[in-house]
């Protein structure tokens, strides 16, 4: 399979070595998974902190970062980081890439790759294929793609010019179809789309993907992760144990989260929520009115400060269940893969990836998003041990290695539909 | 300088000039007994007659007269010939049997054109700019020394200019000059209280023009094909029209407005028209003054809405029959134009749009016009050498121009562009073909009854037309906020049958 398998640019938006996001977590941990397999891979992530000291002093558009690992300095990108100001630097980005001579270029993100280089590249190698994995809805919502409504906070479920006008009423109607057009027409040329999550694809699609050839792989979450332990845990002890694992961002839901806390402590005083990835201080800086809150949960409620991704599992095995109450879609959480990786079943808002994630009734509780009573519900519900002993037993692993490879074979054997004008257009 | 003879006999000179290295020009006044005939003469050294080639005489009110009823003042102009270097130049009036004689080279006597005409009457200027451009031997005023504006260049630099719109312009309240480019001009001068019946405003138009293409726009007198001086209640309104060959390769305009808000009060602005709309042209001619400057005058909305039903009888008068006639051109049956119009690139974030789809225009078009403010930056994003020739700004209007009534072009708006590509039929932009009779069509349109500034909301209502149904429900209303809501009416009312001129015969080729 080796002998045969295609060579892979993996180009993010991102490296793991200065940034934490998911995204780029996912593409470097693509890249090592190919890489263990044997297969030919090299990684190009675009560089913030190359790109802040290319504003003071020169520096390479491209610099090495290790074996076959990349990092491009974006300072030549607009302000919106879709695109290129800087012609020249894009130019000699997309030679280099293509100078790779892979077979395969498998994007992850277009935001600060941009979609001219993409374009650009397509047309320096017409004969390679383009695959992107989408990791969120950047293109759809200009809300920095969480379809969330801008004053409401609504969520927000379709597209539609005038519905975006009235998340931005600065903006204009010719600018949302210029933006839109210039998406659409570089990500219907894509001979392949991942879509992390079906929830995803649903939206990408409604939104003018459809019909495009595409397919739903969960992210991989790495071979380190893959090694650790599954346990299901003591449900006795666990099931009253709730655990937060995050950023405390508005849109994460930690306030209803907090505000549930104490009612469902009327009705079962065992109950104990831990916060991991912030201080009380932090906290109380984002949500000051939850004072009260904290005082009515007294010592059931503890914040164990920020941890570093690698012990995310081992800390979950250490709670009976991982909540996650956020308030937007969320797309495909690697919190959610993470809990289930572990073996501690969730309970989730039921909505957009969450759902489809931690499925309700074998990987999760629902409660309604945005609820604190109905969170309440659900944790007094969640801290009968049998319920837990039933969740623990029922929740599935996270996709394995050669399970994720096998599915990127398919994707990249695809024969794309845009690959007949993109030659074309190369002419 | 003057030469006295007695009360009713004297020969003034305020100066005498070279226009051209044989030609010489005098500007003076005489006095002579009321029903006493005169002549002027002119002779250099040796009595060497120079003969006169014109001569103009007007009034001269400034001149005193101890007793009008035994002498009479009148200014003159004169344009002679001179001999090579002449040694003496010497005016002779004859009145009756007596002769008075003026050294026209005394150091008195201005011998500077431009400072001359600055000193004179501006009233008698303004005659003498206007015979400038209808007098031949006056013709070398304009271009005097070289100089923009020549020999007026010293007078006009004295003259107040009015931007766009001022308020508190002397005992003005507002004043206000617009331009379309229909060729059309609005002066409005708002006073802050009631005019009376002999209030007046006279113009005249200089513009910028290139005698051709790549040659550099030098000022010329315009004549006006037509125009409206109105006495407001509390206004004084000027609506006029460029005429002629020039009109439609003016670069810039310049109006020298003259008004008399009251008998014997001068009000002089050089205008620099802002650029407008056909709607805001018309909104303007019935807005009154600012509420803030004031004062209440009755009836005077009345006024205003008249005089904005004067103005659109004369636009139809003269635009209807043009527009009917491109509307009845017959349509040629020629291939498919490799020549595409891309209007609306007024965002510069449409760039990106073209940049990753310019091999579609490629396979289209083998020259793009590109019309909108950020032309440049979306010209940019055709790469160049490996899609098509792209044109813009002066270039791409010219080549506009050539295309009308011959090659015509495929039209593409970019917001439609866009909306193609989103429906995933890029190719469906590029259907519109505008023949070269639809596209002289559209041009007209644009100039006489466009809606905004930007030819692609003309090409919108062109195709809305084409592609629409009745022509009363094919027209747009314009949105705007109108400074007077009784003008909405009668001005869409207007717009309607300009773009419905003619739209059938254009709707059957189409």
């Amino acid at each position: 399979m080796a002998e045969t398998a295609p060579s892979v640019c993996i180009l993010a938006h991102s490296h793991p070595d200065f940034s934490k996001g998911g995204g780029e977590m996912a593409a470097h941990r693509q890249f090592l998974a190919l890489r263990a397999a044997g297969r030919r891979a090299v990684f190009v992530g675009a560089c913030e902190t190359g790109t802040t000291y290319a504003a003071q002093r020169p520096i390479e558009t491209v610099i090495a970062h290790g074996e076959d690992d990349f990092v491009f300095s974006f300072a030549g990108m607009a302000e919106d980081r879709l695109g290129w100001d800087d012609p020249w630097q894009r130019r000699m980005l997309v030679e280099f890439l293509a100078g790779l001579g892979t077979d395969v270029y498998h994007l992850h993100h277009y935001w600060r790759v941009g979609l001219d280089l993409i374009h650009d590249l397509m047309a320096a190698r017409p004969d390679a294929r383009f695959v992107m994995t989408l990791h969120e809805m950047l293109a759809i919502c200009l809300h920095h793609g969480q379809m969330v409504k801008t004053r409401s906070r609504e969520l927000c479920r379709r597209e539609s010019p005038l519905s975006c006008l009235a998340c931005f009423p600065d903006q204009t109607l010719e600018r949302f179809a210029f933006r839109k057009a210039t998406l659409l027409s570089v990500l219907r040329r894509l001979d392949h789309v991942v879509y992390p999550s079906a929830f995803l694809r649903g939206r990408y699609e409604a939104w003018g993907l459809a019909g495009r050839p595409g397919s739903v792989i969960e992210n991989f979450l790495g071979d380190e992760l893959m090694a650790e332990p599954r346990r299901a845990g003591d449900p006795h002890r666990l099931a009253p144990r709730f655990g937060f694992f995050g950023q405390p961002t508005p849109y994460k839901g930690l306030d209803v989260l907090l505000r549930a806390l104490p009612l469902a402590l009327r009705e079962n005083p065992a109950i104990t929520l831990t916060v991991f990835g912030a201080d009380r201080e932090d906290v109380l800086r984002l949500f000051p009115v939850l004072e009260p809150q904290f005082e009515q949960a007294g010592a059931s409620l503890s914040f164990a400060g920020r941890y570093d991704a690698l012990d995310a599992v081992a800390l979950m095995r250490g709670v009976g269940w991982v909540v996650v109450p956020s308030v937007w879609w969320e797309n495909s959480p690697v919190v959610i893969q993470e809990a289930r990786r572990a073996g501690t079943p969730l309970i989730v808002s039921g909505i957009g990836g969450m759902a489809e994630k931690a499925e309700a009734g074998v990987d999760a509780l629902h409660f309604d998003r945005g609820s604190p009573v109905d969170l309440a519900r659900a944790m007094v519900e969640a801290a009968d041990p049998a319920l837990r002993a039933q969740y623990g037993a029922s929740l599935r692993d996270v996709i394995g290695r050669d399970e994720f490879l096998a599915a990127l074979d398919r994707a990249y054997a695809t024969p794309g539909r845009a690959a007949a004008p993109r030659a074309a257009a190369a002419e | 300088m003057f030469v006295f003879l007695d009360e009713t006999r004297q020969l003034g000179l305020d100066c005498v000039a070279y226009l051209s290295a044989r030609r010489g020009i005098a500007f003076g006044w005489t006095m002579l007994p009321r029903g006493v005939e005169g002549g002027l003469d002119i002779a250099a050294a040796g009595d060497l007659p120079c003969p006169i080639l014109h001569a103009d005489f007007h009034d001269r009110p400034d001149v005193g007269n101890a007793d009008p009823r035994q002498a009479v003042v009148k200014g003159f102009v004169l344009v002679f010939e001179l001999p090579s270097a002449p040694e003496a130049l010497t005016m002779t009036l004859t009145a009756g049997t007596v002769q008075l004689r003026a050294d026209m080279r005394d150091k008195r006597v201005e011998r500077s054109l431009p400072k001359g005409i600055a000193a004179r009457n501006w009233r008698l200027n303004l005659a003498l700019l206007r015979q400038a451009a209808s007098v031949p031997e006056l013709a070398p005023l304009m271009t005097h020394q070289g100089r923009p504006l020549g020999a007026f260049a010293d007078w006009l630099g004295a003259m107040p200019v009015l931007r766009g719109r001022a308020a508190h312009h002397g005992r003005i309240a507002e004043a206000e000059a617009l331009q379309a480019s229909s060729g059309e001009v609005l002066v409005m001068l708002r006073a802050a209280m009631a005019l009376p019946a002999e209030a007046r405003m006279d113009a005249v138009a200089i513009g910028w023009v290139r005698a051709t293409p790549r040659s550099p726009a030098e000022p010329r007198l315009l004549p006006f094909a037509e125009w409206l001086g109105s006495r407001l209640p509390a206004a004084l309104a000027g609506y006029g029209r460029l005429g002629g060959p020039l009109a439609d390769r003016v670069q810039a305009l310049e109006i020298i407005v003259h008004a008399e808000p009251e008998p014997g009060e001068d009000v002089w602005l050089r205008c620099r028209p802002a650029p407008a709309t056909v709607p805001d042209l018309l909104d303007a001619a019935c807005r009154g003054t600012a509420d803030s400057l004031a004062v209440p005058v009755e009836a005077a909305g009345s006024a205003g809405l008249d005089l904005l039903r004067a103005v659109i009888a004369r636009r139809e008068a003269a635009f209807t029959p043009m527009l009917t006639t491109l509307g009845a051109a017959p349509a040629a049956s020629a291939p498919a134009p490799r020549t595409a119009l891309l209007l609306g690139a007024d965002d510069p974030a449409a760039a990106r749009l073209f940049h990753v789809t310019a091999e579609l225009f490629a396979r289209h078009c083998d020259r793009l016009l590109v019309i909108g403010t950020a032309a440049d930056e979306v010209a940019q994003a055709f790469a160049p050498g490996s899609g098509p020739e792209v044109l813009v700004g002066e270039a791409a209007a010219d080549a506009l121009r050539a295309a009308s009534f011959t090659t015509g072009v495929l039209a593409l708006d970019a917001t439609g562009f866009a909306e193609a590509v989103i429906a995933g039929t890029p190719d469906a932009a590029f259907a519109d073909v505008l023949t070269g009779a639809e596209l002289a069509r559209l041009l007209a349109l644009h100039a006489v009854a466009g809606c905004a500034p930007a030819l692609a909301d003309s090409l919108r209502r062109l195709l809305r037309a084409r592609h629409g149904g009745s022509a009363q429900r094919r027209f747009a209303p314009v949105p705007r906020s109108w400074s007077n809501r009784h003008a909405a009416a009668p001005v869409l009312a207007h717009l309607e049958r300009l773009w419905s001129d003619g739209a059938a015969g254009a709707a059957a080729h189409g």
